[in-house]
């Protein structure tokens, strides 16, 4: 005959557990209950003892300088909770980051329109005066404006001038440099 | 005509005088954490503010001391173990959840604490003292001493059982744990909380038989 569980008899002992009718037939399960309960009552013999009255707010004493010398409570969020390495990695990610939005967003400076010559109808209409040709033209354009000239693709294309001096030898550089100080020394020469 | 020395109190205060004492704290010496529950105390000393720690410490410090003395058996380890067993439960608070009550939550930390501890070897039991026990009006000297000597006896054989059977027997005995609060603690199922308290009580009663 199968006896009963360590946690069957333990109910049985402690009275969580109504009486089984196994036990009305096992003397060695009702020797166990028996004896369980005398342990049961044993151990709450052992009372333990109160401390002086003293005792309490000294240990209270004591867990509260231990507590004031721990470092106080830190959010996730706080950097200062985090290692320095971790902190240098995303500070440096964010460096990163930043300066490439930066960089792609970053405007494009629009080309500055060149500016015209301050007397292109002037000098035209000085040396229109020997050549009728010329003079023709100086006729025809003297009503007309840069931006008028640059809808009509009269106009240099922006960037063009620069484009042609950038593709100049050094002969042919040194030779506009000489046409243009001899210009700019003797206008209309 | 010599001076007295024992001047009596009430002669330095004039018949004519009404001496009050108005304590103006409206919020209380705690600063109001007195009517908070377990819950708002906690979240008081993640927000640090140490002195509702003090409050939470005033309201468990017998059951953690109770608990402690149990698996350590003398005044001084218990006191040492109660202090660490709070320290580690403030250090740990955030892990608090509100899932169990902070009591049973303490619970866990002492028992870890006392069974990190205590290791294996059984610590020392305190020696019979009359004078610390708990004086019972009724009881004659004689039965109070009979009384400290079988409680010592069997503070001794608790202290002699492996420490899961020690722990299931103080958390269940005398802290009147369910045993399925035990299971949580100990990390083990209801059954073998139950078969480690049949065994522990097994032994006590050897251990106690042996002893006389």
């Amino acid at each position: 005959m199968p006896h009963l569980s360590p946690a069957e008899l333990i109910d049985l002992a402690e009275g969580t557990r109504s009486p089984v009718p196994h036990l009305s037939g096992c003397e060695v399960c009702r020797r166990h209950v028996a004896e369980l309960r005398v342990a049961l009552r044993a151990a709450a013999a052992a009372e333990v003892p109160e401390p002086s009255p003293l005792f309490w707010d000294h240990l209270s004493a004591r867990v509260r300088e231990a507590v004031q010398a721990e470092p106080p409570f830190r959010r996730w969020w706080d950097v200062r909770a985090l290692r320095p390495r971790t902190v240098w990695t995303v500070a440096a990610s964010a460096v990163v980051a930043i300066a490439a939005v930066a960089t792609l967003r970053a405007p494009r400076q629009p080309a500055e329109r060149a500016a015209p010559p301050p007397s292109i109808t002037a000098g035209a209409r000085a040396r229109s005066a020997d050549d009728p040709s010329l003079a023709f033209v100086a006729d025809l354009t003297a009503g007309f404006d840069w931006d008028q000239a640059a809808a009509a693709g009269l106009a240099p294309r922006l960037g063009a001038a620069d484009k042609a001096i950038a593709e100049l030898t050094d002969a042919e550089r040194r030779e506009l440099e000489r046409l243009i100080k001899n210009e700019m020394s003797h206008p209309g020469a | 005509m010599g001076s007295s020395l024992a001047w009596p109190m009430t002669a330095a205060c004039r018949s004519e005088w009404d001496v009050t004492v108005v304590r103006q704290d409206p919020a209380g010496a705690d600063g109001g954490l007195a009517g908070l529950d377990e819950a708002a105390l906690v979240a008081a000393c993640l927000a640090g503010r140490t002195e509702a720690f003090d409050l939470i410490v005033e309201r468990h410090r017998g059951a953690v001391y109770r608990l402690c003395y149990r698996f350590a058996g003398n005044h001084e380890d218990a006191s040492d173990l109660s202090q660490d067993v709070f320290l580690r439960a403030y250090r740990g608070l955030k892990s608090f959840k509100g899932r169990s009550s902070l009591g049973t939550w303490l619970y866990r930390v002492g028992v870890n604490v006392c069974l990190n501890r205590a290791g294996t070897k059984a610590p020392p039991t305190e020696p019979i003292d009359t004078a610390r026990h708990v004086d019972v009006a009724s009881e004659s000297p004689v039965e109070r001493v009979l009384r400290g000597e079988r409680a010592a006896r069997v503070r001794a054989a608790i202290a002699a059982l492996p420490a899961r059977q020690r722990a299931t027997l103080i958390l269940r005995a005398y802290h009147e744990l369910a045993h399925e609060e035990i299971a949580l603690l100990l990390g083990c199922s209801v059954g073998a909380v139950k078969a480690n308290f049949f065994h522990a009580l097994g032994n006590l009663k050897k251990h106690l038989e042996g002893a006389s």
